[in-house]
């Protein structure tokens, strides 16, 4: 079994890679067919993982195990919600109601635990120097302040001669570290995936 | 039986006519005086003829040999004259022995006749070479006596130096210095030649009193050896020379050769024949007599065949009756007085230290000696059932010095020390065929070479080792002359040599064999006597029963892992450790009140004071100065034509929605003022949720025209959600009819677009570096597909976190535009000159922002001070 | 009056309370009552926005109209249909924890065709892209001599330079140095130089990435709070 699925998986990779690059009549075709394929496997494996996400809690439920309140109050959301949104696509109605239960419920939480970050990474800020006292912990802490400086816009406030080209030379220096870095990701990704098409990496349990 | 001949080396039988064995090659007939006579089968031992043959005999038991000799006085013919000496009775009772006994019997000194110091046990014969048949032909043998006149040659040349008197040096006189190898050398014995010294020397006054020699028991002078007194043997074996036995030693004064004079202490003789015994020299019959030692304690001649002086214990009977054992038996004559054991022959009777009283055949037979043999020996003294002198002399000490030197071979016999070197050639071995190598100094002598030593003497070695190794102690080895082989009893057990205890305990095998049960193998062979099986009884095999029992059922093994302690103590820490890393960590409760909580919480009273005066008290204004990438997004906007189809890809989180929404509403705004059409597609589930959001946000009541057909959704199509990441988009990007799940072709929105290439802008609302990069990869791989994409220009519009990791992607051109945060919708909204959310929410953000910078400012100098201060401390402390 | 706008205003002002009291109580019952709740709407969303807008349209209704987007489709596209739908099947198998070895099949489909697509996507998006955009920095030699091509120059050999630093950072190729046997290994001096120039752009640019997160999370307090102060006079 495990050989089968690593050839499934070695056999449509390869061909969807060579479709990317060669514009042969049946690569094409059959990538975007096996693409097309994948797209609706992925929304299924969504869908598991949502189904795994109430079994854990159901079952946290039914083994009255601490914090199985959260877990009631959890479930209750999601079967409401679901009730809702399948009354809708039942119904069609002229306002869906799902999306602003969405934006009424899911918006202000992450909102708000944003927003919460906020304060807390302040508040790491401040530390920052007490943890570490290198020179590279002291260049991040006041890259940090500079481009914090940068990005309420006071240099343009003061209106400081060379301000611009201050401002300008301000949001062109990330760029030169952040090309490295999107190259090494880059590569990595790379590589992460060759190694997923020639076999040596089996993350689908083959 | 009479027509065959036993080899002295191989003990077998062969022809009488054949010189050489047939199987060994030995010589069967020794050439020169002393060699080894074949041996004859034994015969019963006979009576000795006369007891005047044994005045000079000791009492106590005498070897074989000696007992030969004797007998072959008596018969008076010389001393190694092989006639037999019928008088003794004695087959194997040289003549010149048996009239050596008869001269001896005449002497003052040498007419107490003594019992017979050893009697031959039943069955056994004498040596060939005691017998006349040893000097003489086979046939001559089965003679009772040999004939007076076929004497050997060895003989005769002792007669003719004799009768031409040549003068020569002291003899036997001088001690005893003739080497058994003289003789082995093969020419003239040297005890020959010293005969013939004597002879000479005897007939000058200054000659040392030749019994020296031969007396080392102190004896004094003019003494008979006890062996040459007559001591009638029981049964003195006959020996086919006429000669033996009929002239005994009636007169062994006058007529015994020199070194027989020695022995029996009288001055040498100044007979015409000084060199040869009387009787061997008239051509008698040696006197009947036999010496002493050759007989039998009841005064029964010795039986040299089966017994002898080295004769072979029994096995089982234990050690120390070896021809070691044997040979260091200090076997010392005394020739004090007659019936006195001789020192010379006491010192045989000394048994060797640690030795189990285990008798020689021939002293076996001394304790119990025939009846027959005491009555037929005439003038034998004292009765037959006491213990010869002789017999007891083997088992007194010897004498620690004697006065006169103890010949060689007479010390080797039986002496526990080995023999001092002697100052003269000594008195050569009785039994030596070929020329045997010069002993060196120091180690004792042995009379009889190993090498032609007959059966019943080689097979003393085995049982007397085995004996030893009973007693711990290591075998007494015969001591044999260097160069030497010894004689290999061909059908005896061949003794394993014995180790001493330090060695044994060195063994390795030792401490392996120590926990068998069964004893060594060699000795349990020997020793142990079978109790179970049809062998019950024997000796000396296999113990079969032990074998069977030793089979133990094999040892089983563990299956479990044996391990020590110290290996079980590392792999717990080995668990311990692996366990850890899966145990996730304890999170240590947070107080309620802290520091560190105390702190937080000012931190974010403060921030969000400043926000709320932000908000009340705008004081911050606007950077003026838009950045280039923003102007550029701008300039795309404003170039759009009127019903410009837009793509716009809403890939951002609800909890970044406020800043994309600060970000994003001008620019909307600015495409509605464009009347684009607008396509929304999304990779996030929320994506369509945070769309209708954002288009009722940019509503506006000071713009209510352009912004009225979005807010009625005409002027946008929901194309919908794109599910698996890169896959969807990829899908989506190459044919937006198939990977758009809304994609309806006769919408008004999408009437001339069919492809992607088709839209005029597209528009990539993101939050993360991942969906962005993830659009603008696949963007850029479809390219080849779908012809014109690469033209299409892509303007991001994207948060304060990822913008700086996207702008790379401006320098790659493949984005156009970028508009970054709440700074970047304030500036497009001035641009606009429509303020709106960005305007609304700047000075909060700015107020906030900066409170955050003094924050930071100032608790990153308090923090990194007191941390200098804390880490001096901590260097003082150290 | 209670508008159905009201009441999720309400819901959102609670909501947002509720979260916001994090920062004075820290994790407390309220807290997680929101986040919880959060949850399960998400959760009840995702599921019907991926039912309806991906396994309706795409895998149901073709099957049994046999059209996808009003578009007909063949009947061998029909039957190729069947392909996704088993798969589909099949991955449910991996929530049954005796049967879930049959849904290694379209995981591993899944995982080699989005492999293969990160693969064509990174090659040709960013690093052809990229690569040739450090290159095309360079001005021409015939705007070298300018003010524009100078800067533009020295823009580049930083862009060049911090690019390839960044990379050498994390370069952890290292040899034992045979000279040293009991030093551990240690990179060359060369690498070693450029890792630490690499060290200073990557430092540069974390510090922009943290301010940018932090602006962009006081940024969703600043929204936040302005909900509250525009929402509370309605309350």
């Amino acid at each position: 079994m495990k050989p089968v699925a690593t050839a499934i998986a070695i056999a449509f990779g390869l061909i969807v890679l060579l479709g990317y690059f060669l514009p042969l009549p049946p690569l094409p075709a059959l990538r975007d067919t096996f693409v097309g394929w994948a797209v609706i496997l992925a929304a299924i494996a969504t869908l598991i993982g949502v189904i795994n996400l109430l079994a854990v809690h159901t079952n946290k439920i039914s083994l009255q195990q601490p914090g199985n309140g959260y877990s009631l109050i959890l479930i209750a959301a999601f079967i409401l919600t679901l009730i809702l949104g399948l009354w809708e696509i039942l119904t069609s109605p002229a306002a869906p109601l799902t999306r602003q239960v969405v934006n009424s419920i899911q918006f202000p939480v992450e909102a708000s635990l944003m927003g919460v970050l906020a304060a807390s990474l302040a508040f790491a800020s401040i530390r920052l120097l007490r943890r570490r006292r290198s020179l590279f912990a002291i260049l991040f802490f006041v890259a940090t302040l500079v481009f914090l400086v940068a990005g309420s816009g006071l240099f343009g406030i003061l209106n400081l001669p060379g301000a611009d080209y201050l401002q300008t030379a301000l949001d062109r220096l990330p760029v030169f570290g952040g090309r490295g870095l999107l190259l090494g990701v880059a590569l990595g990704s790379l590589l992460t995936g060759l190694r997923v098409l020639v076999g040596a990496d089996r993350p689908y349990g083959g | 039986m009479a027509d065959q001949i036993r080899c002295p080396m191989c003990s077998r039988l062969n022809p009488a006519d054949l010189d050489v064995c047939q199987y060994c090659q030995a010589r069967l007939k020794p050439l020169i005086a002393g060699s080894t006579p074949p041996v004859p089968p034994p015969t019963p031992p006979s009576q000795p003829e006369t007891p005047s043959q044994n005045a000079d005999q000791p009492s106590e038991e005498a070897p074989d040999w000696l007992h030969s000799l004797r007998g072959k006085e008596e018969t008076g013919a010389s001393e190694w004259d092989n006639t037999a000496e019928s008088s003794s009775g004695e087959e194997d009772i040289p003549d010149w022995l048996s009239r050596i006994r008869e001269k001896s019997d005449s002497g003052p000194e040498e007419t107490a006749p003594e019992p017979p110091a050893s009697s031959p046990p039943a069955g056994n014969e004498l040596p060939d070479w005691l017998t006349g048949a040893t000097f003489e032909e086979p046939a001559q043998q089965s003679q009772p006596s040999a004939p007076s006149g076929d004497l050997p040659d060895w003989l005769r040349d002792i007669r003719e130096p004799d009768e031409r008197s040549a003068p020569g040096p002291a003899g036997p006189a001088s001690g005893p210095e003739e080497q058994p190898g003289d003789l082995a050398s093969g020419g003239e014995p040297g005890w020959l030649e010293q005969l013939r010294s004597q002879q000479m020397v005897s007939d000058s006054p200054s000659a040392p009193p030749p019994s020296a020699a031969f007396s080392p028991g102190g004896a004094g002078e003019n003494q008979i050896p006890d062996w040459l007194q007559s001591s009638p043997p029981p049964q003195p074996p006959q020996p086919p020379t006429p000669a033996e036995g009929s002239t005994g030693s009636e007169q062994p004064s006058e007529d015994l050769p020199e070194w027989l004079s020695n022995l029996m202490g009288e001055p040498p003789s100044t007979s015409s024949e000084p060199s040869i015994l009387p009787w061997a020299a008239a051509g008698e019959e040696p006197p009947a007599q036999t010496p002493d030692f050759t007989m039998t304690g009841a005064g029964q001649p010795m039986d040299w065949g089966g017994a002898a002086v080295f004769s072979i214990p029994e096995p089982g009977e234990g050690a120390g009756s070896g021809p070691a054992q044997m040979g260091q038996e200090n076997i010392s004559p005394s020739l004090e007085t007659p019936g006195e054991t001789p020192d010379w022959l006491s010192s045989f009777g000394e048994p060797s230290p640690g030795a189990d009283q285990v008798e020689p055949d021939w002293l076996a037979s001394l304790e119990n000696p025939p009846a027959q043999s005491q009555a037929s020996v005439p003038g034998e003294p004292g009765p037959a059932v006491e213990e010869p002198q002789y017999y007891a002399s083997l088992q007194q000490t010897p004498p620690a010095e004697s006065p006169e030197p103890t010949p060689d071979w007479l010390e080797a016999l039986g002496s526990d020390q080995p023999a001092p070197p002697p100052a003269s050639e000594p008195t050569p071995a009785l039994l030596f065929e070929e020329s045997l190598p010069t002993p060196p100094p120091g180690e004792p002598v042995e009379p009889f070479v190993m090498a032609d030593l007959p059966d019943w003497l080689s097979a003393l070695g085995p049982a007397e080792s085995g004996q030893a190794k009973e007693s711990g102690q290591p075998p007494a080895q015969p001591s044999t002359p260097k160069g030497t082989e010894p004689a290999e009893p061909a059908e005896e057990a061949i003794v394993p040599a014995e180790l001493p205890s330090w060695v044994q305990a060195m063994r390795p095998i030792e401490s392996v064999a120590a926990s068998s049960a069964a004893p060594p193998p060699s000795q349990e062979t020997d020793q142990r006597i079978e109790r179970a099986g049809p062998l019950a009884g024997l000796k000396g095999i296999l113990p079969a029963e032990p074998l069977v029992a030793e089979y133990r059922k094999p040892p089983t093994y563990s299956v479990k892992l044996q391990t020590s302690e110290s290996q079980k103590r590392y792999a717990q820490l080995l668990d311990e450790m692996l366990a850890n890393e899966t145990e996730p960590l304890a999170h240590r409760a947070e107080r309620l009140i802290s520091s560190q909580r105390v702190l937080r919480l000012v931190v974010g009273i403060l921030v969000v004071a400043a926000v709320l005066l932000g908000s009340f008290y705008p004081f911050m204004p606007i950077p003026s100065q838009p950045a280039v990438e923003m102007s550029n997004l701008y300039n795309a906007v404003e170039a759009l034509p009127g019903s410009a189809p837009v793509l716009m890809v809403f890939d951002y989180e609800p909890a970044l929605a406020g800043e994309m929404e600060s970000a994003a509403a001008p620019v909307l705004d600015h495409l509605m003022e464009k009347g684009a059409r607008l396509s929304l597609v999304t990779t996030s589930p929320t994506g369509q949720a945070l769309a209708d959001r954002l288009l009722g946000s940019v509503f506006t009541p000071e713009a209510p025209d352009y912004q009225q057909p979005y807010l009625d959704r005409q002027a946008v199509i929901d194309l919908g959600y794109l599910a698996g990441g890169p896959a969807g988009i990829y899908s989506f990007v190459i044919n937006p009819g198939l990977g758009a799940p809304r994609w309806a072709a006769d919408n008004s929105n999408l009437q001339d677009v069919h492809s992607l290439a088709d839209y005029r802008q597209i528009f990539l609302l993101t939050d993360s570096l991942d969906t962005g990069r993830a659009w603008l990869e696949q963007l850029a791989a479809a390219g080849p597909s779908v012809p014109g994409l690469d033209e299409v220009p892509v303007m991001l519009v994207t948060s304060a976190q990822a913008a700086p990791l996207l702008r790379p992607y401006l320098d790659s051109r493949q984005a156009d535009g970028l508009l970054n945060g709440l700074m970047g919708g304030a500036q497009y909204e001035q641009l606009l000159q429509r303020p709106g959310v960005a305007n609304r929410r700047w000075d909060s953000f700015a107020g906030g922002l900066l409170a955050a910078i003094v924050l930071v400012v100032v608790g990153g100098l308090v923090n990194g001070t007191l941390s200098l201060f804390s880490r001096r401390k901590t260097k003082d402390e150290a | 009056m209670f508008t159905m706008d009201v009441i999720l205003g309400f819901v959102s002002f609670l909501l947002t309370l509720l979260v916001l009291s994090y920062i004075l109580a820290g994790d407390n019952p309220f807290f997680r009552v929101a986040t919880y709740a959060f949850i399960g709407v998400a959760a009840a969303y995702v599921v019907l926005v991926v039912f309806q807008q991906v396994l309706w349209p795409k895998l149901v209704l073709p099957l049994i109209t046999g059209t996808q987007n009003g578009v007909p489709l063949t009947q061998v596209q029909r039957v190729l249909l069947l392909a996704p739908l088993l798969g589909g099947l099949l991955l449910l198998t991996k929530l049954s924890p005796g049967f879930s070895r049959f849904g290694s099949f379209p995981m591993a489909y899944l995982v080699g065709v989005g492999a293969a697509v990160t693969v064509g996507g990174v090659v040709m998006g960013t690093i052809f892209s990229q690569s040739l955009a450090a290159i095309n920095l360079f001005p021409s030699l015939s705007q070298v001599g300018t003010a524009q091509g100078l800067v533009a120059l020295v823009d580049a050999l930083f862009m060049l330079i911090g690019a390839l630093a960044t990379l050498f950072y994390f370069y952890f190729g290292a040899r034992t140095r045979s000279r040293q046997p009991g030093q551990p290994p240690r990179r060359s001096r060369f690498i070693e130089g450029l890792a630490w120039v690499g060290q200073i752009f990557i430092a540069i640019t974390f510090g922009s990435l943290f301010a940018g997160v932090y602006i962009a999370a006081l940024t969703a307090l600043v929204e936040r709070i302005s909900f509250l102060l525009n929402f509370s006079p309605i309350l």
